[in-house]
């Protein structure tokens, strides 16, 4: 029988890297930003991780606050007075992560508003439910499937241009 | 989607974090937990025998706080109960003592006796005085009841009324009328009507669930203006650019509200219930397509 392995933030690291990472990516849209992202995330683990009494915890609370820090990352770039900018990456006079060309289907997801992609990061690839979607993103269950809803119509005219 | 589903997991699974940023932030995390370590050594104004030497990591120290740290609030906590306990004691004697308050004015038992008529009229007082105060709850209660009826009765219309969204505070104004009832009544009644209320949102976050299901169409109204409408002149208006069209918003209590005015000319305003702008956005510029 082997010992359950010490609930630690460098355990975290190893376990959870590659989901963190990818949420970061299909958030920041920039690799340098979803880098350092990344780093965040696992640094303030630290603090909190005495507070987490299971990897399931650990898991679930990197990911609402990887999706938090990403938020928090546009809101320090917006003036609530100025005007609503779309290509968040282009703020930074930072290049876009393009996904390679064999990854058709990341692209489009790509191309989704943020909060669409966390959606269907999470619905799709992560196989939450609504339920836990919603207490995630902190958001009611009915705007997570309102949100998923749109975000599949959206695919659907972005996938059928780049095949049509 | 669901066609694309598999292929969005394949593609997404060969995405890995690189090596390199792995090592680096396992680097800051270890830096991170040394600085914490040294915090809270430093706060605790002395070593800790146990957790000094090697090989002691930051998850060692973490336990460690873990258990001092519910050993922390063990105390205050126990204390806060002893408070607790005195109190509702105290008041428990307070109460015995007002019931018995009839005796204690009595001369009779104060070792002071009069004369026997003296007693018998502190007796009557006495009675008097409780039937008054019995009589007195009795009113209470009964306007107290007739107050909650009333309150329901206005959720009622209010509901029959007003879209789902703005039951919220109709029934916390109910909720607010029936706590402060519960305080001096404590009656059935009350308990009833929490139930009712309790039922009712419940049906709220139904109803809810459905509405944000029926697809945006239904969750976003747009109307063609001829004029620009006067709240894009208010103050707590904000501008937004949203794929190359401009809006101008404001947060309502019901939701949001915009108006755009297209290369055309034409004005349009909509109104939305989302819950927060980006979607509204979303929402009014697909609505805003589909005129075009």
């Amino acid at each position: 029988m082997t010992k359950e392995e010490q609930i630690t933030a460098g355990n975290a690291v190893d376990r959870y890297a590659d989901m963190v990472y990818r949420l970061a990516l299909s958030q920041m849209k920039n690799k340098t930003d979803a880098d350092d992202l990344f780093q965040e995330v696992f640094v303030r683990l630290v603090s909190h991780i005495e507070e987490l009494q299971s990897w399931e915890h650990v898991k679930a609370w990197l990911i609402r606050v990887t999706i938090n820090c990403a938020k928090k990352h546009f809101e320090l770039y917006w003036n609530k007075n100025v005007d609503y900018i779309e290509d968040e990456e282009t703020l930074k006079g930072e290049e876009a992560y393009e996904p390679p060309e064999e990854h058709p289907v990341r692209g489009a997801v790509l191309k989704l508003p943020s909060k669409y992609r966390s959606v269907v990061h999470l619905f799709y690839f992560e196989e939450l439910s609504v339920a836990e979607i919603a207490e995630l993103t902190e958001q009611k269950e009915g705007t997570v499937k309102s949100q998923l809803h749109r975000a599949r119509e959206m695919l659907k005219e972005l996938l059928r241009e780049e095949t049509g | 989607m669901e066609q694309y589903r598999e292929q969005y997991r394949e593609e997404t699974a060969q995405v890995h974090a690189p090596i390199d940023l792995i090592e680096r932030t396992k680097a800051a995390v270890r830096a991170e937990e040394e600085r914490l370590l040294r915090e809270r050594t430093a706060q605790s104004g002395m070593r800790q025998p146990e957790m000094a030497g090697p090989g002691v990591t930051y998850a060692d120290y973490a336990k460690y706080g873990k258990t001092s740290s519910i050993r922390k609030w063990t105390y205050p906590l126990t204390a806060a109960a002893a408070l607790l306990i005195l109190v509702s004691v105290s008041l428990t004697m307070r109460g015995l003592k007002s019931e018995n308050a009839p005796m204690a004015l009595s001369p009779a038992f104060d070792g002071t006796a009069e004369s026997g008529a003296a007693y018998e009229e502190s007796a009557e007082f006495d009675a008097g005085f409780a039937e008054e105060a019995a009589e007195a709850t009795v009113e209470m209660e009964e306007e107290e009841g007739a107050d909650l009826e009333r309150a329901a009765g206005a959720t009622e219309s209010a509901a029959a009324e007003a879209p789902a969204a703005d039951m919220a505070p109709a029934i916390n104004e109910t909720q607010k009328a029936m706590s402060a009832a519960d305080d001096t009544a404590g009656t059935e009644g009350s308990n009833a009507i929490k139930e009712e209320t309790k039922q009712n949102q419940e049906t709220d976050r139904e109803e809810d669930l459905l509405a944000d299901m029926a697809a945006d169409k239904d969750s976003i109204i747009m109307e063609k203006v001829e004029k620009k409408p006067a709240f894009c002149d208010l103050p707590d208006t904000k501008t937004y650019v949203h794929e190359e069209e401009t809006f101008i918003v404001r947060k309502e209590k019901a939701g949001w509200v915009a108006y755009v005015e297209t290369g055309n000319g034409a004005g349009y305003m909509f109104r939305g219930d989302m819950e927060d702008v980006e979607e509204f956005l979303e929402a009014a510029y697909e609505k805003l397509l589909k005129e075009k």
